[in-house]
């Protein structure tokens, strides 16, 4: 292990641990990115008892779109803000005459809001970042290194 | 005895009016003569040595040789060892151009590959997300978990990608900065080595 370690050298190591850090860190924050989205689908997901009222209320129709809609809104405020996720995305309300109403976007009002600032880092990426400086410093010392093999010439 | 009368410079006894019996006294401290110092013996100057001239290669050219180019060589000085290992060291070693680097190159690449993902990301994830592109596109409800885990990746990465472009193109311009001489024009493999006096920098 250690003698294997040495004919890698520094520059190979460091490469090495680039290469395992950043492709780490991609499948680190894929597996975050499917989580999120995970948590929206199910916050925008209507139960079955839902949907019976919806149905019976006659407006299932506009909820399929208004899913995807909000689905994707609550992905990028979740980005965007870096708050938690909502459990649900919506309300049902069933008014003293029957009629039932489906509010989106009631989960804003306790909405915990770090930042409206669009981009943010987010500590889920930097394993991939630091792979990739590890990658890109090491390729710099390999230019440190590199001799001109021309007979004239001096580094 | 008064030595007046004769002439200081000289010794008395070859004067004119010089007399051994009278002027004796006079004569004999004339013959305790000072003892001149010694001169310092002067360093020696260097060795003389005939250099011998190159054989003529022609001897037409041998014949048009002036006469005095034996003479001329015979009286240079000689080159010493030192010397002529401070010829051998001054040889025409000029440094290489750091863009010979394969590895600044291929960061070079890098950079600005790395900038032109980031921003080309970034901006197609914002379109993905903010204008529907998801469903615009032509993406089955099947398909669109994997287009917003995509949007999710390009949104969280790309930045970051761009940063790191900017930052690698900022060390390769301080690496040749650090790299570049400001004597000699650098090496080119197709050019050879620069004359001296072709100097530009």
């Amino acid at each position: 292990m250690v003698a294997s370690l040495r004919r890698l050298g520094l520059i190979g190591m460091a490469i090495t641990a680039g290469v395992l850090l950043l492709v780490g860190g991609i499948a680190v924050a894929a597996v975050d990115a499917q989580l999120r989205s995970d948590a929206a689908t199910a916050a925008v997901t209507l139960t079955a008892e839902e949907r019976r009222q919806l149905e019976e209320a006659g407006i299932p129709e506009s909820v399929g779109t208004d899913t995807g809609y909000f689905r994707r809104s609550l992905i990028m405020e979740n980005l965007s803000s870096g708050g938690d996720m909502p459990e649900r995305a919506f309300e049902i309300h069933e008014m003293e005459d029957g009629n039932v109403s489906i509010s989106w976007g009631g989960y804003r009002a306790e909405y915990t809001v770090i930042s409206w600032g669009g981009w943010q880092l987010q500590p889920i990426g930097i394993p991939a970042f630091t792979g990739l400086a590890l990658i890109i410093g090491a390729v710099f010392a390999g230019a440190a290194r590199w001799q001109s093999r021309h007979p004239l010439a001096r580094n | 005895m008064d030595r007046a009368g004769f002439d200081p410079r000289y010794s008395p006894e070859f004067q004119r009016g010089f007399d051994p019996a009278v002027h004796e006294e006079i004569a004999a401290p004339t013959e305790q003569h000072e003892h001149v110092q010694p001169r310092p013996i002067t360093p020696v100057p260097e060795p003389i040595m005939r250099r011998i001239p190159p054989a003529p290669v022609d001897a037409a050219e041998g014949s048009e040789q002036s006469a005095t180019a034996g003479a001329d060589d015979m009286f240079r000085p000689a080159e010493s060892p030192d010397q002529e290992r401070s010829d051998e060291e001054a040889a025409p070693v000029v440094p290489a151009s750091p863009w010979r680097n394969p590895y600044l190159v291929a960061l070079s690449v890098a950079g600005l590959v790395l900038i032109a993902g980031g921003v080309g990301g970034f901006r197609w994830s914002l379109k993905q997300v903010f204008s529907g592109a998801v469903y615009g596109s032509g993406a089955s409800e099947g398909g669109m978990p994997e287009a917003m885990i995509a949007a999710q990746l390009a949104w969280g990465l790309s930045p970051l990608l761009a940063l790191a472009g900017v930052l690698t193109l900022l060390g390769v311009f301080f690496f040749v900065a650090w790299r570049w001489s400001p004597q000699r024009r650098f090496v080119d493999d197709d050019s050879g080595a620069a004359p001296p006096g072709n100097q530009s920098d």
